[in-house]
């Protein structure tokens, strides 16, 4: 889901008040296909927390998602360090972390690893 | 055309203490050292300053103007200011100083900024912690620090202009050229292409020698009309362009949804500035970049003016910006290899070389500098003269 602007159809991300491109207060939460193009990403080497040593390195980025024009999504990419490029095809997975649902993204051809 | 009155204002002082990985003083305590020291340089007396510019962000955390002002006994300030965010607000402090100085409200006006970002806990890393929409819809994925912000742009400028290691390692290796040749540079051994290729991965494509050093230490200016600045006893720089932007997006916001991507807003702040002094960017003989990674080094060639969209990446081959090249960048070595001084380190390096203070690291024949600071959505450039 996303906040889409009902007069202009453009998101509204990250949350707002009104709609800042054309001021409009009807902004609604609206389900989406979960699929979308990725914009940029990188491959993250090591921990900016205190304290977090990483397993590996892991995939972070950009997404545009289909139907949410105007915003890009901040996304756990579940793909290959070796194999991820910008403009690839991706689609929304929910994990479920102890009753709170993540979405993962994961390439659409199968690319994927298994994490 | 916004800004066009021409600026009266000149740099009279300035002043820094050590730059260290890690001091055992206190932040307030450097910021009076280094500020104490511009007073002098002008050779002015504490007494006589009377207005106080830094920035929003961290300044007024860490040490406000009221603190600064008490503890160098400055007296009465008439006009106070915590401007633009970071680096813009540093950099950009003369376009507050500016409006003060010309109306009257103020005569001698303090710039400083200080750091401890290596022994504050969390350092830098705590800026986005204190930003709501980072912690809920950015950290839970993973994506957090400035590295992989950065980095992100430098992923999407290489996808879609082409950039190579190699590349990357001229803005670093330039960076450190010019700082062997500065004395107080915190990171001054040579370093080779093999020797960048060699530095950890952080975040691709970035490796560390891409990212900003992190640093303790404070840096500090004075300034004044350039009338009275011609009564003091340096040779005056003048303050002749000053431009700042700030776009339309959230400092939480900013690396994920600002178009274009990747951009930082030099490439507004940079023509105002130009333009104000008559000025364009072939005149201008020494550069100095806000350089936290090298991308943004990159990006700001294109921005300002100096080549085309794209071409940075191959503009800055062959040692161009390095010593001797022919479009000297971060003469000082930048926050790459000199300190993190956030952008004031970049204000006072361009005074020295247009003093022609600055021994072996000194641009023959420097008239000119472009100085940019940033502090997302924030941005400031500054052109400097010597008083022809």
């Amino acid at each position: 889901m996303m906040p889409l602007c009902e007069s202009c159809g453009r998101a509204v991300w990250y949350p707002a008040p009104r709609c800042p491109s054309c001021a409009s207060e009807k902004v609604e939460w609206k389900p989406l296909e979960g699929t979308g193009t990725l914009f940029t990403y990188t491959v993250v080497h090591r921990s900016f927390f205190p304290a977090v040593t990483l397993s590996g390195p892991f995939v972070v980025g950009l997404v545009e998602l289909d139907g949410a024009p105007g915003a890009r999504l901040v996304a756990d990419v579940d793909a290959d360090p070796n194999h991820v490029k910008v403009g690839i095809r991706l689609r929304v997975r929910f994990q479920d972390i102890g009753g709170v649902r993540r979405p993962v993204f994961e390439p659409v051809e199968s690319t994927a690893s298994s994490r | 055309m916004p800004y066009s009155k021409p600026v009266v204002i000149a740099i009279a002082g300035i002043g820094s203490t050590e730059h260290v990985r890690r001091s055992s003083r206190p932040i307030l305590d450097l910021i009076v050292d280094a500020s104490l020291r511009a007073i002098a340089d002008a050779g002015l007396r504490p007494t006589d300053i009377d207005g106080i510019v830094t920035d929003v962000s961290y300044m007024p955390l860490r040490a406000p103007a009221d603190e600064v002002a008490r503890a160098l006994g400055i007296g009465e300030r008439c006009f106070t200011a915590h401007g633009l965010v970071g680096g813009a607000g540093v950099v950009g402090a003369p376009h507050l100083a500016e409006l003060a100085i010309r109306s009257g409200q103020a005569r001698h006006v303090l710039s400083y900024y200080g750091a401890d970002f290596g022994s504050a806990p969390g350092g830098p890393y705590a800026f986005p912690v204190a930003l709501d929409a980072k912690v809920g819809i950015e950290m839970p994925f993973g994506w957090y620090g400035q590295p992989l912000y950065f980095a992100s742009m430098a992923q999407r400028y290489k996808h879609e202009f082409g950039l190579t290691p190699e590349q990357q390692a001229e803005v670093a290796i330039a960076a450190r050229a010019h700082a062997a040749r500065t004395p107080d540079a915190m990171r001054r051994q040579p370093l080779s292409l093999d020797g960048y290729l060699a530095s950890p991965m952080v975040a691709e494509p970035f490796r560390s020698l891409d990212c900003s050093l992190i640093s303790d230490g404070a840096t500090a200016f004075v300034m004044t009309s350039a009338e009275r600045a011609r009564e003091l006893p340096q040779r005056p720089v003048l303050v002749a362009g000053i431009g700042v932007a700030s776009v339309a997006e959230t400092q939480a916001g900013y690396f994920t949804q600002h178009n274009p991507y990747p951009a930082t807003p030099a490439s507004r702040s940079a023509p105002r500035a130009l333009a104000q002094a008559g000025l364009t960017p072939a005149d201008v003989d020494v550069v100095e970049f806000y350089d936290c990674f090298t991308i943004t080094t990159l990006l700001q060639l294109e921005e300002c003016g100096f080549c085309g969209r794209g071409e940075a990446s191959s503009f800055v081959e062959g040692g161009r910006i390095g010593p001797g090249g022919s479009l000297p960048v971060n003469t000082h070595g930048g926050l790459l290899s000199h300190s993190y001084m956030v952008g004031a380190e970049h204000v006072t390096e361009a005074v020295r070389q247009l003093r022609g203070d600055r021994g072996e690291g000194q641009v023959e024949g420097a008239e000119v500098a472009l100085v940019t600071g940033l502090g997302v959505p924030d941005h400031a450039t500054l052109v400097l003269t010597v008083d022809r």
